[in-house]
């Protein structure tokens, strides 16, 4: 699905002494499975998620989706993908403070129609909220809620890939696995990416990521990734 | 069909954000219409006098040396007077034959006062005989309603509205202070004008002047050029239509007008600072909320234009607002004050709701200002996230 060509992330081109966060390195992701992507803070991770998933543009390098450079869509091909292919769930939760649980969610829905609202309940369901939340606005829900709101927001549109920084970073263990286990669950058909400190959640993950200064230090495939990583950047 | 953002969402979740914006703007539609209002009470009631009765009745007054060409230099006082009186009733027969004219006459008016929410006006009273009263009812349609009709000397009857307006009763005195009591008001008629009659008294000369009934002449000063009398201006006086009409637009409308573009630029210069400091501050607010639109797929143009409607709703129903409130304070006002001090107004200005409509679409198109520079500084969620780790 992803084909990532040689790609670098340089902050602070103007000054002398540049920084690396991603140091120039090639990697392929499958079209489906759960991709755990570890290091330190400053490793690189999220920049590589935030390439992967356009929000940001690499300084150099291709990253290929689906045989398409992504590095160089319009404006308007990076919108509709983000919209229809991509999910989200971010570090911080960015819930919408005025919308219920459900408004949350259905906002990120890129079809409108009245099974958006039916499948946003759903989602709710399924990552433990009663309907009696599905009203209440984020500042009257647990931090656990917040971000299973935004994982459900994240979903709604079954995207082809699931990009999620630290996606139970606010949940205690129980909730943790419970999410983990929907994620894979939902890594079966297609790509999800997570970005963790928490070594622990990966446990059955198809693929660890390990990264270290803006390269890739380990790969942990069991066959799943196809050995493209470089590890001679290492 | 590809899901927009919609401007529902945030107003129906954020009612009293936007009904703070709806009732300032609403405030803003009120206090201009009520102004308007108020202030055309008086180019409504003095519209009757200066177009309703100059165009029934007619009064003039001219100079005796410079346009009557009475030799005064040459005579005493007394002579002064019978050659005045001569020259202005022989003025009044050559009048009445004029084509036109019903009456026309040489004698005594009195002033009466109409004072309006901004100015004051008079209009004038014709004194005459007895017998010619019930004439001078007919010709205005005036209908007795209450008291008598005058027949002793020193004895007036009113219309309604000029009995409220000066706070008059039936059987006190018509300018008491003005006239020191000298015109008793001993009946009250209705009819189209603020108007009256009366006999003259025998204890106060009154200002004499020729006195026309006619209908349909605008301009007596070319009825009086016809007879060989030339108005000069400076020296002259012709109180009739187009001279009404004159001074009902320069005088009053103009006036008027000045006033109330003043008043109004200060509530607009008022709201526009207080609505575009709170305005920014909610959308200070929902820089987060841009961004993660941003972020999810939602395009600067998508997010623009929710809150283009957002806008439109809040104007929308402000104007909506605003008028209700502005119709039925209007009505309110009119029963309460206007009607009972005798004045006339006019409940819908439809000039006020287009002035209040430019004022609107003015603001909203200020209002574009913090809305396109908030939408210049949306970043996409990574940035936030750089910012904070």
């Amino acid at each position: 699905m992803f084909d990532i060509k040689n790609i670098t992330m340089i902050y602070d081109m103007e000054k002398t002494e540049k920084i690396y966060a991603l140091g120039g390195f090639n990697l392929t992701l499958p079209d489906s499975g759960l991709i755990g992507i570890i290091g330190p803070s400053g490793s690189g991770k999220s920049t590589l998620m935030y390439c992967l998933s356009t929000l940001k543009k690499p300084t150099d390098g291709e990253i290929l989706y689906n045989g398409k450079n992504i590095t160089e869509l319009k404006d308007k091909e990076r919108e509709n993908l983000r919209r229809k292919e991509f999910g989200f769930v971010f570090q911080r939760h960015f819930l919408i403070p005025y919308m219920s649980a459900v408004d949350n969610v259905t906002v990120a829905a890129a079809e409108r129609g009245s099974n958006v609202t039916q499948r946003a309940k759903e989602l709710l369901t399924g990552f433990g909220l009663s309907e009696r939340e599905f009203g209440k606005r984020p500042a009257k829900l647990s931090g656990g809620q917040r971000q299973r709101t935004a994982i459900a927001r994240a979903m709604i549109n079954a995207p082809r890939v699931l990009f999620a920084d630290e996606p139970t970073a606010a949940l205690d263990h129980e909730n943790a696995f419970a999410v983990m286990d929907i994620l894979k669950e939902y890594a079966k058909k297609n790509l999800v990416l997570i970005i963790t400190h928490d070594r622990s959640i990966l446990n059955g993950a198809d693929s660890i990521i390990e990264m270290w200064d803006g390269k890739i230090s380990a790969v942990n495939d069991g066959g799943v990734l196809s050995a493209a990583a470089e590890r001679g950047n290492v | 069909m590809p899901q927009k953002l919609s401007a529902m969402n945030y107003i129906k979740n954020n009612m009293r954000r936007v009904a703070v914006l709806i009732v300032s703007l609403g405030l803003c539609f009120v206090l201009v219409y009520l102004t308007q209002f108020m202030l055309s009470t008086t180019e409504e009631s003095f519209k009757r006098i200066l177009i309703g009765n100059t165009g029934k009745m007619q009064v003039i007054s001219l100079a005796g040396k410079t346009t009557l060409g009475i030799p005064t230099d040459q005579m005493g006082d007394e002579e002064i007077n019978a050659a005045y009186t001569e020259k202005n009733r022989e003025l009044a027969e050559k009048l009445r034959e004029m084509a036109g004219v019903k009456d026309a006459w040489y004698g005594e008016v009195i002033n009466n006062f109409i004072t309006a929410a901004v100015g004051q006006i008079t209009y004038n009273i014709p004194l005459v005989e007895k017998e010619k009263i019930p004439e001078i009812m007919e010709y205005f349609s005036m209908k007795l309603i209450e008291g008598r009709l005058p027949e002793h000397p020193g004895e007036i009857i009113l219309d309604s509205l000029s009995m409220k307006n000066n706070d008059y009763v039936l059987g006190r005195y018509c300018n008491e202070r003005n006239y020191d009591k000298y015109y008793k008001i001993v009946g009250i008629v209705e009819c189209d004008t603020y108007f009256g009659c009366g006999i003259s008294s025998k204890d106060w000369i009154s200002s004499w002047m020729i006195v026309v009934l006619s209908e349909g002449i605008e301009d007596m000063s070319a009825v009086l050029h016809e007879i060989g009398i030339n108005v000069k201006e400076n020296y002259d006086t012709v109180v009739d239509m187009k001279w009404g009409k004159t001074f009902l637009q320069e005088g009053i409308i103009d006036v008027i007008s000045n006033s109330s573009n003043l008043i109004y630029m200060g509530i607009v210069v008022l709201l526009l600072i207080s609505l575009t400091i709170v305005y920014t501050t909610y959308l200070r607010d929902r820089h987060n909320e841009w961004c993660l639109y941003c972020s999810i797929g939602y395009s600067r143009a998508n997010i623009y234009h929710a809150v283009v409607w957002e806008l439109l709703f809040t104007f929308g129903a402000a104007f909506l607002a605003g008028g209700i409130i502005s119709i039925l304070a209007a009505v309110l006002l009119r029963s309460t004050m206007l009607i009972p001090q005798g004045l006339q107004c006019k409940i819908f200005h439809p000039k006020a709701f287009a002035e209040i409509l430019c004022i609107y679409v003015f603001l909203l198109g200020i209002l574009q200002i913090p809305v396109r520079y908030a939408l210049g500084r949306i970043r996409t969620i990574d940035a936030i996230e750089d910012d904070l780790y």
